[in-house]
């Protein structure tokens, strides 16, 4: 099977460690990875709140690229695109959409194929299949001395309609991440949104939202917070500096699994965060402590 | 359609609702009025549908009222994010300066003409 990265707008404008720790990952099990460089983004909850036919036309598009590319899943990194993804492509089931959407993407010489299988799966749920996990636990050559907090993609997990997720799998990166060896303390928000989403629509409820959390976080003793989606990246890195003085760091989970297979610090970017320096000294401490 | 029981659960569940305890989830979308100047307010995270016992869906409801609202009551941000949709293909700026990045970072190049004319064309532009 091809797989595919979907990179989203925000993790191309913010956070391409997210992308590039992913797809290192992806090399590394050796699964067959198909660059795909005509993905719009998915409109997110933006055009989900003003036009949801556009919404499901928009990745129409993205998903007829795929499928004319042979690829049989596409790889999500953000709980906004897995859910939107997801979405449009259960509604192009329905046959009076898909008439209506091919006639469209015909402008533009793409056409979806309802009967062509095409998966959407978020990195995490991926790592988490069966054989790829047991794949990856035979990577892992390093144990990072490190307790975190995960804080989950809401719209990864719920709706359990769509996710097909049931809530004993709710723990996916806490898993993937405790299974290198990592310790875990628990998060009163770990599956209760991060708030980030309200960022678009009203800034200063996110923050007021974020306090809420960042609080929590200071009280679960974790040294860093482990998240799977570019919007609580944002509410959890740029907008907890902003807001308070202590911060727990926030690191993408693909980034720590990276590191506990054998990948540099600069391969994982970790440069690239906004507390690269805690996180540094968090990481370099681990592998001393190691020896 | 089930009806709403005014159970709360969806407003226990709503972050919103933790933020202020006067939003109260099931009253505003189920009751009489739909308010639009609560446009805003839900941070999309499907809690209230995941713990309705009747099988509801305020999340829908606030979408529903979104997309029926008038278009002076969408936030300029929002407005302004929609236009970017249109215009280019993604929602924040994605130019030549984030490709060098991609480039930099071992990622694919944006084919950015191809995505704008595309998208342009789906939305009549």
């Amino acid at each position: 099977m091809k797989y595919t990265i979907f990179p989203g707008c925000l993790i191309s404008y913010r956070f391409p460690e997210y992308e590039k720790s992913a797809k290192l990952i992806l090399q590394k099990l050796e699964v067959e990875f198909i660059p795909v460089d005509s993905f719009s983004c998915c409109g997110s909850q933006v055009l989900e709140s003003i036009d949801d036919e556009k919404m499901v036309l928009l990745n129409a598009r993205n998903l007829a690229i795929a499928q004319e590319l042979d690829i049989g899943s596409i790889i999500t990194l953000c709980g906004s695109c897995t859910h939107i993804l997801k979405k449009s492509l259960i509604k192009l089931h329905d046959n009076k959409i898909l008439k209506r959407i091919n006639k469209k993407l015909r402008l533009i010489g793409l056409k979806f194929f309802p009967k062509k299988k095409i998966e959407i799966i978020h990195i995490a749920e991926f790592l988490n299949k069966k054989e790829i996990f047991q794949k990856f636990q035979n990577l892992v050559v390093k144990k990072l001395e490190i307790n975190i907090a995960v804080q989950n993609p809401c719209m990864v997990l719920r709706p359990s309609s769509i996710s097909n997720l049931e809530l004993k799998d709710r723990k996916i990166i806490r898993n993937l991440l405790t299974s290198t060896g990592i310790t875990a303390s628990s998060y009163r928000y770990m599956n209760r949104c991060c708030g980030g989403t309200m960022l678009a629509f009203d800034d200063s409820i996110a923050k007021d939202l974020g306090k809420l959390r960042y609080k929590e976080l200071q009280k679960s003793g974790a040294n860093i917070l482990a998240v799977g989606c570019p919007n609580c990246q944002l509410m959890y890195s740029i907008y907890q500096n902003m807001l308070v003085d202590d911060v727990v760091p926030s690191i993408f989970f693909t980034q720590l699994l990276g590191l506990s297979i054998g990948f540099s610090q600069k391969d994982m970017e970790i440069d690239k965060n906004i507390n690269t320096e805690i996180i540094s000294n968090i990481l370099n401490n681990s592998i001393k402590n190691n020896g | 359609m089930n009806e709403c029981k005014e159970c709360g659960a969806c407003t226990n569940a709503c972050p919103l609702n933790e933020y202020d305890e006067n939003y109260i989830v099931y009253k505003i979308f189920f009751g009489p009025e739909k308010d639009f100047k609560l446009w805003t307010r839900c941070c999309s995270c499907f809690l209230c549908e995941e713990n309705c016992p009747y099988g509801l869906n305020p999340r829908e409801e606030i979408f529903k009222i979104r997309r029926n609202s008038d278009r002076s009551n969408i936030p300029p941000r929002i407005i302004k994010y929609y236009e970017n949709i249109k215009r280019t293909g993604f929602v924040f700026n994605i130019d030549e300066y984030v490709n060098e990045e991609r480039i930099e970072y071992g990622l694919v190049k944006l084919n950015l003409d191809r995505i704008k004319s595309e998208v342009n064309k789906l939305f009549n532009i």
